[in-house]
């Protein structure tokens, strides 16, 4: 795939969530949300580590628009997502679980520096632009490109707010 | 006539206490200090009133404790002895001037951090203040007597630096004051050039007498201001760094914190663990400038010494607070504007106690290194707040641990925090707002003609031994 057209599918990718993107001041929700029970298992499984946390809180202010959520719930992917402090996973299986670590399994593997997070935050960078100068690079998006388009797409929502 | 009535006399009925639930309440704080319960609370609302009990407790050898506002993490004011009366000075909260031209306040000893953010804002909005590394309702009298640290420590060094004089009462009854308010009101610009005895009531923790008024200095407010966080990793690279920004004078305040308690800034709930590969430390800096163009040629500093960081440590990070907000919500915006209430978080259990020191620049990170040792061989949350101190003449450190407060975990704190004292004075840094265990150790290390001379001084001021006797542990 050449690099311009890794472009306009990104661009339209990013479009489409920026179109749904929900703001809210609220802070941290449920994932699964629907049941007493799904609200509780958020709470178990809430990170301890500072990514984690950070990441939680950002899709979960994402997923208060419930057309997002109701899409989010039917995903199913492992995604890495590997910054030079250490790697967390995200398992999206009728909701969202965050883990320290890299799973072995991962269906997508996503890397950026905590500083191109920061940049990206600040709106000094954009995402595909990271990602052309390869400050963000992802294995698996060409063996799982809707996997690609779902967590790109969020990502990109959660971080711009 | 019972010594509670003669209290009555003085006060009024209203304002002395026996009852059982003050009494409790008064007895203890959230340290692992041992509690002792008083005989009476007093609650004097004029200079001339402190006089006459300070008078009455001399005619019957009554032990007095000052009390400001109750905010001191340090056991500094239960009492050491029994019978001792609380003489809480709470009800003395007037902001009596604000002199624009001399940038100094003259406030009675119940005003707080958060009476004076509001009354500035709303009266001398060119002027401001500080604030200390705890609740708003911390008196602002306190702090500087007991030579805390706030905000502007970075810059101006400790709390009492800022003291242009005070009013007090002596154990003996008599009204003194000391700087330049010695000619007349309206004119408490300093402390010079006089024998400074300022210093005859600072660190004393209330040994020296009742201070009812002080002068205290204020600053113009900025008007460009720019906040960050710095992350960084490692005790030594976090404190070289540091000493590199404050000694080039860019920051007006730079205050480092250990990262889990960013965590806990963020809305981590307890207990929160420092995980592998985050960030040691997370700083927050305030850099200013008369104009837009001197901020920007310090922002382009720091972020020029930032990056040369980064040779030896490449996940070093200069965050502008903007993305921090942006990530965490517009309440981040809280944590530098008056961030005192920021640190609600260490009232999570019912136990909280400290270890803090001021301490000679070249040792600050031998301390952190070795210290947050300790704290993790005793399982607590690694909770250290540094600061560098007077434009890098010194610093300071302190570890935090918040506790539930059951027997065990008593017993453990107070092992813990023997640990760290003695590394501290291993070190050769001074503790600072000082239980009485941990005065006795630094006496134990000090030049036992500096005992002998605090003790003579103390003994001439107070020769019937009524004001806070055992404290310091004297």
């Amino acid at each position: 795939m050449t690099e311009a057209r890794m472009f306009v599918i990104l661009s339209n990718f990013t479009n489409d969530y920026k179109m749904r993107n929900f703001k809210s001041q609220n802070v941290v929700r449920g994932l699964a949300s629907g049941t007493a029970e799904a609200e509780a298992n958020l709470m178990l499984d809430e990170p301890k580590d500072f990514i984690g946390f950070l990441m939680a809180q950002l899709i979960n202010r994402q997923l208060e628009d419930p057309n997002l959520e109701s899409r989010v719930k039917d995903w199913k992917m492992t995604v890495v997502l590997a910054t030079d402090y250490y790697p967390v996973t995200l398992t999206f299986d009728r909701g969202v679980r965050f883990s320290m670590g890299a799973a072995s399994d991962a269906t997508l593997i996503v890397e950026m520096s905590f500083g191109t997070i920061i940049r990206l935050v600040m709106e000094e960078t954009s995402t595909i632009k990271a990602f052309l100068k390869g400050e963000i690079k992802a294995r698996g998006m060409f063996r799982h490109p809707v996997a690609m388009k779902r967590f790109y797409g969020l990502l990109n929502a959660a971080l711009k707010g | 006539m019972s010594l509670k009535e003669k209290f009555e006399r003085i006060v009024g009925a209203d304002h002395v206490s026996d009852g059982a639930a003050e009494r409790y309440v008064y007895s203890r704080d959230m340290t692992e200090n041992p509690p002792r319960t008083p005989q009476l609370i007093v609650m004097p609302s004029t200079t001339e009133e402190v006089q006459q009990i300070v008078r009455l407790a001399n005619e019957e050898r009554v032990p007095l404790v000052p009390f400001a506002t109750g905010q001191s993490v340090g056991g500094l004011t239960i009492p050491q002895v029994n019978d001792a009366v609380i003489v809480d000075l709470k009800r003395m909260n007037k902001i009596l001037d604000v002199d624009e031209e001399g940038m100094y306040m003259v406030v009675e000893p119940g005003v707080t951090f958060g009476h004076v953010r509001k009354y500035l804002d709303e009266n001398h909005p060119g002027l401001r203040y500080t604030y200390a590394i705890s609740s708003p309702f911390t008196s602002v009298i306190a702090n500087a007597l007991l030579q805390g640290l706030c905000d502007l420590s970075t810059r101006y060094g400790a709390m009492a630096e800022f003291i242009n004089g005070l009013e007090a009462v002596l154990p003996t009854g008599e009204i003194v004051r000391v700087g330049s308010a010695i000619l007349g009101d309206d004119n408490w610009f300093g402390r010079y050039p006089l024998p400074d005895l300022v210093g005859l009531f600072t660190g004393w923790q209330g040994m020296t007498g009742i201070v009812t008024k002080m002068a205290l200095q204020l600053w113009p407010k900025k008007p460009f201001t720019r906040h960050f966080a710095l992350f960084t990793f490692g005790d030594f690279m976090t404190t070289d760094l540091l000493k590199q920004i404050v000694r080039a004078d860019l920051a007006d305040d730079a205050g480092a914190l250990s990262f889990s308690v960013v965590k806990g800034l963020i809305g981590m709930p307890a207990p929160i663990e420092a995980i592998e590969g985050e960030p040691d430390y997370g700083t927050f800096l305030t850099l200013s400038g008369v104009t837009s163009l001197v901020l920007d040629e310090k922002v382009r500093l720091l972020e020029r010494m930032v990056n040369s960081s980064k040779v030896k440590e490449p996940k070093n990070l200069l965050i502008p607070f903007e993305a921090v907000a942006r990530l965490m919500s517009e309440e981040a915006y809280g944590w530098v504007d008056f961030p005192s209430d920021s640190f609600k978080q260490l009232t999570e259990y019912d136990g909280l106690t400290w270890m803090g020191t001021y301490i000679h620049t070249k040792n600050w990170g031998e301390a952190l290194f070795k210290g947050r040792k300790i704290v993790e061989k005793y399982g607590y949350e690694l909770m250290a707040f540094l600061k560098p101190m007077k434009g890098m003449h010194f610093c300071e450190f302190k570890f935090i641990i918040r506790f539930e407060r059951d027997d065990e975990n008593l017993k453990r704190v107070r092992q813990c925090n023997n640990e760290l004292l003695d590394l501290a004075l291993d070190l050769k840094a001074i503790p600072y707002k000082t239980p009485v265990w941990s005065a006795k150790k630094l006496h134990e290390r000090a030049d036992p003609n500096f005992i002998e001379l605090v003790r003579r001084i103390r003994d001439l001021l107070d020769p019937h031994g009524i004001m806070n006797p055992g404290r310091w542990g004297l």
